[in-house]
């Protein structure tokens, strides 16, 4: 481990990250405003005709991945898992599961993908398994196996109850009793993830085993889990009540998550994190070639906070979040994130992700006016758009590209162990993991042959599906297509800076990407009403906006929902 | 005047046979027994020489405490049949002369139940206070620190009404409020139906956990050591349940449902006490007005019934005028079953000579189907273990499924005989060769011996309700005085491995016989060999 001190607390940790800004690069780390394609393995593609699909139907939509111009993709766990919350409760860090392949399969995905040009990353959860992987198996037998300590275990209260006042996201108490060994242990999402004990030494170092292990054998990089709970409080202090909604904005569960109440002073984002993230960066940067980790930062303030875990080419390269996503009461609220993400993206960084695995969809969630309105399609491309053409690119979670609206499932039809806590103030996220609808003739999209695929597909996704839109030359898929196409050669959009407009009405977005000799506009109307903001001269407009929009006396004239990006006319 | 008619006694001394339906006959084929299988068996039952069944939950269920866990107290769940079903059952019971008890789970209700269902949509709605709902504390947390029986919190945060409900066991299993007069209400209706429906009474489940406190208080730390085998895996035990069971207003409850059973005759109350503190509870919960019978968990949690231990207790609890009536018993479906908890399995004589012991005692006693045939606890591995406390705490507490498999009645057959299909818990081995019809053909199995000592016993009325006074009690003997009027008859035990002696007391003793078990007087001198008994009665 580096000898560099690093300091105690979270406030200098803030201060250290702010004293240290960074430059544009050029030329461009591919990372740093790639595009990446979030593949939801388990609904992406079968193969097998299980109902669930698996890597090699990946490996047949290699090529439709590559035609999107995405710089690379993140495919979700596939590891042996119980899948009691699918995939992310792991068993076997160093194998596939049997449901979604063989080994065999990944070599041959991950060459595949080689082949066109795509950079693969992996999914890796640093901070806890399964409870029936073999690690917990033995921690759990006694207080003195040579696994005790890899799980952070404590006494019960002399009340018997848990040993702090720390709650698990997913509802109820974050410690769960174990009559084996007569404690409690700490599991801050499902009772079956145990949170692993980081801090000591033999743990990180199993756990950089298991990360070496595909760096060895090619992998690009990793999306890693729930960074901010890498590590917990040593002393496992109580957390104090939070003061009013605003401390925990941006925690899911519906409104009333009890989570929100507290402060997450203990159990989240705490300091002895940073020595791990150090770790597990000198470890990727040990190998050849640009490999990343890309963090998932979530239950915290991740705009402001991002720039702790990616600190100067320490600590991960970036982070990705849910601000975009949970911060979506206004419109005003929303763009103010934007600001505060642009003046905090100084030496860290972090991706814009409009939707995930994990929330529910983009346009359903940002713009439910415009899907009310029957304009999905319309607002599903503003969005690509914006996603495409702000700082630190972004992350487009599987079917977005499709301009896929939230289904409404029925509570039977639910599998999220998060959404059958939490029923019906939080439908969980069953309804963005949807399988892909890939045929618009087939009752099951094309995903599966099997008699009935473990979600099912919404009807109104058949007529989004990705064989009709293909041949539309005005669909999402083909819009963003030519996006991204255009974007790769834009020095602006890949390496320049960027100011957040706050003088434009809502609900216009405007924003300005830049390098030291050149310069591009954002404008974007988010509303479903023509709009017009004030520009001096006739713009030269790039060929990947909206048509109608036009420049007239004086004034840009934005219809609902259209955008444009253009250099300043002469 | 209640009590007053003839045979009102009755259950005094009852003998109680306690049949789990899901576990004793299935007439489906579905892997789950049936009121028609229990209605198939009655012959079976009468024929034990008992005086009532009590039958575990049969009404409308999610099953998720096994029928535990009540969604409709009116109606018979599909899986055991239909309202006639028992309407049928209860005609074959009482033309056989055996009463019918019915578990009534009144403490909590599933969380399906039409009452919760309502309950939780809002806090205003007009069942808003039939649960115990409760706000958080400031940080979000519980409103205090109460713990479930069966792991974690004993409140569940609801997101519809965004606050916490109390659950003493399954979350699936929402407190009522009996605080609430309407609660209490609807409580007597739904026991009324059944008592206008002809039961002769009911086991009331968890009856010391009806109240709460209404302040909410934290319970105190534990400051001693777990006594109870069945709990020392559980943070349950590290609290002493001064607030969240038990509470003093409890007994008006009890009074109430007493007044409802007494317009009825011959109905009788059986009450099912907790752990801690239990002996003070009996007193309070079977002195007169409330309940007729009470069982705590003295003998049921055990790993050892020593003779001493059986006297203390029952002096404990009292047996004076106005000291209330107990209710014995070594197994039931909470339990590990007693021949292996106690370590008989190769010694079932061990066993059979303790359950002969409390049927002598001063009060009822009963007996879970299988102990008859001295089955052993059933290993159930992890996979199949249907009972949700048991996935919690295993392998520490593997739960109840061990004394919850099905009754094996061939030891030829398929699944014991029990089913035609895929038992819903397996019929072990050790099960199917203990079975009814291997157990029948033996002139000295425990079943035929069981059978023969309840015959005798029925004829001795002292026994079932005079009053008792221990004699001579040391590790192994057990002996004592049971009498009425001018009728005296003397019980002696030996618990012990070794042959044991035991003085006469004063008077004229006359040797009974009959009733099967190994003892020889001479003189003033009773030997007693290893589970023998010998009864005598002392001329006037």
């Amino acid at each position: 481990m580096k000898a560099s001190a690093y300091p105690a607390g979270r406030e200098a940790l803030l201060a250290e990250a702010l004293l240290h800004r960074a430059e544009p690069r050029d030329p461009a780390e591919w990372w740093r405003e790639a595009m990446i394609y979030e593949v939801y393995i388990r609904s992406f593609h079968d193969a097998s005709g299980t109902g669930m699909g698996d890597l090699r139907g990946v490996i047949q939509k290699l090529d439709y991945i590559r035609d999107l111009g995405v710089d690379g993709f993140w495919l979700s766990p596939f590891f042996p898992s119980p899948h009691k919350d699918f995939g992310y409760d792991i068993v076997d860090f160093r194998s596939v599961d049997p449901r979604y392949g063989t080994m065999d399969d990944f070599y041959a995905l991950l060459e595949g993908a080689h082949a066109r040009g795509l950079r693969l990353l992996l999914d890796f959860v640093p901070g806890h398994t399964s409870d029936e992987h073999p690690w917990f198996q033995e921690s759990r037998k006694s207080r003195d196996n040579p696994k005790a300590h890899w799980y952070v275990w404590a006494d019960a209260g002399a009340d018997g109850g848990p040993p702090n006042n720390w709650l698990s996201s997913f509802g109820g108490s974050a410690w769960r009793w174990d009559a084996i060994r007569a404690q409690y242990v700490y599991h801050p999402f499902l009772a079956c993830q145990p949170a692993l004990d980081l801090t000591n030494p033999e743990v990180l170092d199993a756990v950089i085993g298991n990360l070496c292990f595909w760096l060895d054998m090619g992998v690009d990089g990793f999306r890693l889990d729930a960074v901010q709970c890498l590590c917990c409080d040593p002393a496992l202090r109580s957390n104090p009540p939070s003061i009013s909604d605003e401390d925990n904005g941006m925690v899911g569960g519906g409104p009333h998550n009890p989570f929100k109440r507290q402060l997450h002073l203990f159990d989240r984002d705490v300091p002895q994190a940073v020595p791990v993230l150090e770790r597990l960066r000198d470890t990727v940067s040990s190998y050849d070639g640009e490999r990343v980790l890309i963090g998932e930062l979530a239950d915290m303030d991740a705009s402001r906070f991002a720039v702790k875990y990616t600190l100067q080419e320490r600590r991960l390269h970036a982070v990705y979040d849910f601000d975009l996503i949970n911060g979506a009461e206004s419109f005003e609220k929303w763009v103010g994130v934007l600001d505060i993400r642009s003046k905090y993206m100084a030496s860290g960084w972090t991706k814009n992700a409009f939707s995930n695995h994990d929330s529910i969809r983009a346009v359903s969630n940002l713009l439910p006016q415009a899907v009310e309105a029957g304009r999905a399609a319309d607002a599903a491309k503003a969005l690509l758009f914006v996603q495409a053409t702000l700082l630190g690119g972004g992350i487009i979670f599987q079917g977005d590209e499709l301009g896929l609206t939230q289904p409404r499932l029925e509570f039977e039809d639910i599998r999220d162990p998060w959404a059958k806590a939490f029923w019906p103030e939080f439908e969980g996220r069953d309804g963005i993991r949807t399988p892909m609808p890939w045929h618009h003739g087939d009752r099951k999209g094309g995903f599966t042959i099997a008699p009935r695929p473990w979600l099912p597909i919404p009807k109104e996704h058949l007529s989004a599906a990705v064989d009709l839109q293909e041949e539309d030359d005005n669909s999402v898929l083909n819009f963003l297509r030519r996006l991204l196409n255009w974007r790769r050669e834009e020095q602006p959009v890949r390496i320049g800076a960027e100011t957040i407009r706050l003088d434009v009405p809502s609900p216009l977005l405007a924003f300005e990407r830049y390098t030291a000799d050149d310069r591009i506009s954002v404008t974007v109307n988010l509303g479903l009403e023509e709009r017009r903001i004030a520009l001096e001269k006739p713009p030269v407009f790039a060929p990947v906006g909206v048509e109608e929009v036009l420049w007239e006396a004086g004034h840009l004239h934005l219809p609902g929902l259209s955008f444009a990006a253009f250099r300043a006319g002469e | 005047m209640p009590n007053s008619n003839a045979g009102a006694d009755w259950w005094k001394g009852a003998i109680i046979y306690q049949i789990y339906p899901r576990s004793f006959l299935d007439t489906t084929g579905n892997g789950i027994g049936d009121l028609q299988g229990i209605a198939r068996k009655l012959d079976y039952v009468a024929e034990l020489g008992v005086d009532a069944i009590w039958i575990s939950p049969f009404v409308k269920s999610p099953m998720q405490d096994m029928g535990y866990d009540v969604s409709d107290y009116l109606a018979v769940d599909p899986l055991f049949g239909t309202l006639d079903d028992f309407h049928m059952l209860l005609e074959g019971a009482h033309d056989r002369g055996i009463r019918v008890i019915m578990d009534q789970v009144l403490s909590h209700t599933s969380n399906q139940h039409a009452w919760f269902l309502e309950s939780r949509d809002g806090r205003n709605n007009r069942k808003a206070d039939w649960y115990v709902w409760a706000d958080w504390k400031a940080d979000g947390s519980p409103p205090n620190n109460w713990l479930s029986v069966f792991g974690g919190s004993s409140w569940q945060w609801e997101p519809r009404r965004d606050q916490y409900y109390l659950h003493n066991f399954l979350r699936d299993q929402p407190d009522l409020n009996f605080h609430n007069d309407e609660v209490q209400q609807a409580l007597l209706d739904v026991c009324r139906f059944w008592l206008d429906l002809g039961v002769d009474g009911f086991r009331l489940d968890v009856c010391a956990f009806y109240m709460h406190d209404t302040q909410l208080r934290d319970n105190p730390p534990n400051p001693d050591e777990p006594t109870g085998e069945h709990f020392r895996f559980n943070p349950y035990s590290k609290q002493l349940h001064k607030y969240d069971i038990a509470q003093p207003e409890n007994v008006h409850f009890l009074e109430k449902l007493r007044q409802l059973t007494d317009e009825y005759e011959n109905r009788v109350l059986l009450g099912e006490l907790h752990e801690g503190d239990g002996i003070r509870i009996h007193r309070d919960y079977t002195a007169p007005g409330r309940l007729h019978l009470a069982y705590g968990y003295w003998l049921l949690g055990a790993h050892d019934i020593s003779a001493k231990q059986i006297a203390r207790i029952s002096e404990d609890l009292g047996h004076e005028f106005g000291d209330g009536w107990p209710c014995w018993a070594m197994d039931n479906h909470d339990f590990s079953r007693a021949v292996s908890r106690l370590g008989f399995e190769d010694e079932p004589e061990a066993f059979l000579v303790r359950l002969v012991a409390l049927t002598c005692l001063r009060g009822a006693t009963c007996i879970y189907q299988g102990s008859e045939l001295a089955l052993p606890q059933a290993e159930i591995p992890y996979e199949k273990i249907a009972d949700r406390y048991g996935r919690e705490f295993f392998p520490a507490f593997k739960g109840r499924d061990g004394s919850r498999t099905p009754m094996p009645w061939e030891s030829a057959a398929p699944h014991g005989g029990f089913s035609k299909g895929e038992p819903w818990l397996p019929v072990t081995p050790p099960h199917a060769t203990l079975a009814v019809d291997a157990q029948d053909q033996t002139p000295g199995s425990i079943l035929n011996r069981l059978r023969g000592f309840l015959r005798w016993r029925s004829g001795q009325e002292t026994i079932r309700t005079g009053a008792i006074r221990f004699c001579q009690v040391d590790e192994h003997v057990l002996s004592f005085l049971r009498h009425s009027g001018e009728d005296h008859i003397l019980c002696a035990f030996n618990f012990g491995k070794e042959d044991a002696h035991l003085m006469l007391p004063e008077g004229d003793w006359t040797e009974l016989h009959g009733h099967g078990f190994l003892g020889a007087r001479e003189r003033d001198d009773i030997h007693l060999p290893a589970n023998g008994a010998w009864f005598g009665r002392k001329s006037a």
